[in-house]
């Protein structure tokens, strides 16, 4: 009985180690799959991996994605993620979930792309097998156990290219949502500040969400269709956040007043970004878009760069730039229209405030190259990498600057590989281990001596 | 009493805490095999001596070999890190992917601080019986420090007497067929393990164990109750606003503070009222002064090390962190401190022969 019993286990083995062997055989050579991360700042990265298993898991995708991710494995049941690229809770030094204060917890959470949304990760991803074409997405930011923030739309043919082509040299390709089914009607969506009222150098957040556009600016700043944003005004700002898309505009103004408490207000930078040196312009390659799909061809583009300040505001729009903007020259006549449409804010604020209002620029303003173009779409931050190493280790190009407000420090200055400076510690070491055995010997042997010798009572 | 094969039960109180300490804060293999030496000189300087220790030595060989078994366990489920031994076939259910050298280390360390804290607290217990221990318990739980003793009590002597009974009932030819049959066992068991719990806390309470509140008015008890249950009720509020409205953070200290403080007066007005008898008293002789100020030195050394240079004890394998220990002799010296018990022991008599 029992023998039969042995030998129908090894059977079940023998059939399920067959057939893996079976699964591992059948795999193809280019299975890709995209990762987008978006980190707490709202700043954002995407890869592509190439792997040969028919299938890995999310956390081996997010290890050969080159990103610097520290997962904590002590948990026994798969990998948590504590940090990417330096953004996140320094595990070990502290708490994986370092920023879970009760109900509200900022951490990683894990998407999957599925029928053209996020959707959050009901399992871990060590967990999670992904396939090829699958996409994947990795966000920081507030949220609870069943819900997160959700990484920014973007589709898998805007992370891994719609060709299966490898090139050699890393590519970047501008993220952007544009879902061509659904632009029959204008965009539509929300922005609001979370305080209206600030005292002189408090923040507050930004936040909105728009559906259905092809290209959202908050000031002229091409950003996120959906995402937040800090600002510490230092003196009463208008945020204007424009949506367009084929069928239409959508524009929304939202006031915050900083109650002045000096008699002179300065005129100083609103966004928490322009403290930012402005970044050189890296090529002059980029071109105007003809379609709905940007280009460029940097091996490096900055998140949060001005790339066209076309809508920066209101009042402060000078007419030489705005006449060298193609597409973006309908935008501040929709924001002003905006502004018009909703006269509310507008009205009540400047009724309300004593003080002149002053409207910063959003960013300052980039120098043009000679015979360059600004390029219409905003460009964010993306960085595709079609690795031609099988799998593994997926070094990336060049490092993307700035798009880590200092992140780059915590992860790579670890020094993994072995010091001489460690030998004289470790020969210390061995001394006092070598003195704690001889002393363990001595008191052994001094235990021994004195049971036999003593007379017994 | 002065005794000379074991140190007072302040001194291996001190000791625990200073070979306790490097245990529960470093995960650095360097410091924690230290730390195992030197408490494992202390071990076989002790010797077995009583029932309680060989128990303990059976412990800790089961802890080893537990430590040998979670080894591959990590090692072949945690497929994270960069120092790749060799590859199993990805099909493999939950060992297949990638060995890793980093998860065979965090495998190593993460069994040795378990079998490093089981061995300080194996040398704590074989040196310190409870009857001492329970000496040292403040006044005012003089109560809940003879139920503990009787509890401790209970068990062994539940499993002596359920062994004796079983055998007497054999004699008269019982034998257990259903569970009907297991009725006159449990009842003569119930009825003997209270009565000698019973007789134990009376003898302890006739030797001085323990001791005697002296009576006061309802109002000082009131108060001494009230402050206790505010005070838990303070502690309790303010360790979980701490965490719940972290922005509140000086009404969380206010209430965590005042909790305390409540806690601490109502436990030193109660103690205050206990008079209690000594029957022999420990004196400190020159061994015990010596153990004390070693592991004191100890404690000092380790927490200086632990908030000024944390990066010193900080050891974690899996990337982006290097997986070379460190090692800073001076940390290491006070690691050697926790042997000292172990050369001052006089050898005892073996008390199981």
């Amino acid at each position: 009985m029992t023998m039969r019993r042995i030998a129908f286990l090894i059977g079940i083995l023998v059939i399920v180690t067959a057939l893996g062997m079976a699964s591992a055989t059948a795999q193809a050579p280019g299975n890709r799959a995209g990762l987008v991360v978006r980190y707490g700042d709202g700043s954002h990265d995407a890869r592509c991996v190439t792997f040969s298993e028919a299938s890995i898991t999310g956390e081996e995708l997010l290890r050969r994605s080159g990103l610097n991710a520290v997962i904590d494995t002590s948990s026994g049941q798969g990998g948590v993620v504590c940090s990417i690229n330096g953004s996140g809770c320094a595990f070990p030094q502290e708490s994986c979930f370092c920023q879970c204060f009760g109900a509200q917890c900022e951490y990683w959470a894990y998407y999957h792309w599925s029928n053209g949304q996020w959707e959050y990760s009901s399992v871990g991803a060590s967990l999670y097998d992904v396939a090829n074409g699958a996409l994947e997405g990795w966000s920081w930011g507030p949220g609870n156990f069943s819900t997160g923030t959700e990484p920014p739309l973007v589709s898998f043919d805007q992370v891994c290219g719609a060709t299966a082509t490898p090139t050699s040299t890393a590519t970047a390709t501008a993220i952007w949502t544009a879902p061509a089914s659904q632009q029959s009607s204008p965009p539509d969506g929300t922005f609001e500040a979370d305080q209206n009222m600030l005292n002189p150098g408090s923040c507050t957040v930004l936040r909105w969400a728009i559906f259905n556009a092809t290209q959202v600016t908050l000031n002229g700043t091409g950003v996120l269709a959906q995402d937040r944003k800090e600002v510490c005004p230092a003196t009463t700002q208008r945020y204007t956040l424009s949506a367009t898309n084929p069928a239409g505009t959508f524009t929304r103004e939202v006031a915050v007043n900083v109650t002045a408490s000096a008699a002179t207000p300065t005129v100083t930078a609103a966004m928490a970004a322009s403290t930012r040196p402005p970044q050189p312009v890296q090529s002059p390659t980029q071109r105007p878009a003809q379609d709905s799909t940007p280009q460029a061809d940097t091996t490096a583009l900055v998140a949060n760069t001005p790339a066209l300040a076309g809508t920066a505001s209101l009042l402060g729009m000078a007419p030489a730039q705005a006449t060298l903007t193609s597409q973006a020259t309908t935008n501040p006549a929709a924001a002003l229209a905006g502004a018009i449409a909703a006269p509310d804010t507008l009205a009540g604020l400047l009724a309300s405030q004593p003080t002149p209002v002053v409207i910063a620029t959003a960013e300052p303003r980039r120098q043009l190259d000679t015979g360059g173009y600004p390029t219409p779409t905003p460009i964010l931050l993306a960085q595709v990498v079609l690795g031609q190493q099988e799998e593994g280790a997926m070094s990336t190009g060049p490092r993307v600057e700035g798009s880590r407000d200092g992140a780059a420090t915590a992860a790579g200055s670890y020094d993994r590989t072995f010091r001489p400076g460690l030998l004289m510690g470790y020969a210390a070491f061995l001394i006092m281990a070598a003195i704690l055995l001889l002393a363990g010997a001595w008191a052994v042997r001094r235990r021994q001596a004195a049971s036999t010798t003593e007379p017994r009572k | 009493m002065q005794s000379d094969d074991t140190f007072h039960p302040v001194v291996w109180t001190t000791w625990l805490a200073a070979a306790a300490l490097p245990a529960l804060t470093t995960r650095n293999p360097l410091y924690l095999i230290l730390v195992l030496l030197a408490a494992a000189v202390d071990f076989s300087a002790l010797g077995r001596r009583s029932p309680v220790a060989r128990s303990w030595r059976a412990l800790v060989r089961l802890g080893a070999l537990v430590w040998l078994i979670t080894i591959p366990f990590t090692a072949l489920t945690a497929h994270y890190g960069t120092l790749v031994l060799f590859w199993l076939p990805a099909a493999w259910p939950v060992i297949g992917g990638p060995i890793t050298g980093e998860a065979l280390i965090y495998g190593i360390v993460s069994g040795l601080s378990l079998m490093t804290l089981l061995l300080v607290f194996a040398v704590f217990n074989v040196a310190v019986d409870q009857a001492r221990l329970l000496r040292m318990a403040p006044g005012f739980v003089y109560q809940a420090g003879i139920v503990s003793a009787i509890a401790v009590a209970f068990v062994p002597q539940m499993v002596a007497s359920w062994q004796e009974i079983r055998e007497v009932q054999q004699v008269r030819g019982h034998r257990v067929r259903s569970i009907r049959d297991l009725l006159p066992l449990i009842m003569p068991l119930l009825v003997t393990a209270l009565e000698r719990a019973m007789q134990l806390a009376e003898s302890m309470e006739a030797r001085g164990f323990g001791g005697h509140a002296s009576p006061t008015d309802a109002t000082v008890q009131a108060a001494d109750q009230l402050a206790l249950l505010g005070g838990l009720a303070a502690l309790g509020v303010g360790a979980a606003g701490s965490g719940f409205w972290p922005q509140q953070q000086l009404l969380n200290a206010l209430l965590v503070g005042a909790g305390a403080l409540a806690l601490i007066w109502s436990f030193w007005d109660q103690g205050r009222r206990v008079k209690r008898s000594r029957y022999r008293r420990w004196a400190w002789g020159r061994s015990d002064r010596v153990v004390m100020a070693a592991s004191l030195v100890a404690v000092l050394i380790w927490v200086i090390a632990w908030l000024g240079h944390g990066e010193w004890l900080f050891f974690y394998p899996y990337p982006p962190y290097s997986p070379w220990p460190a090692f800073q002799p001076v940390a290491g010296l006070a690691i050697m401190l926790l042997a000292i018990p172990g050369l001052l022991l006089r050898p005892a008599k073996e008390a199981l022969r």
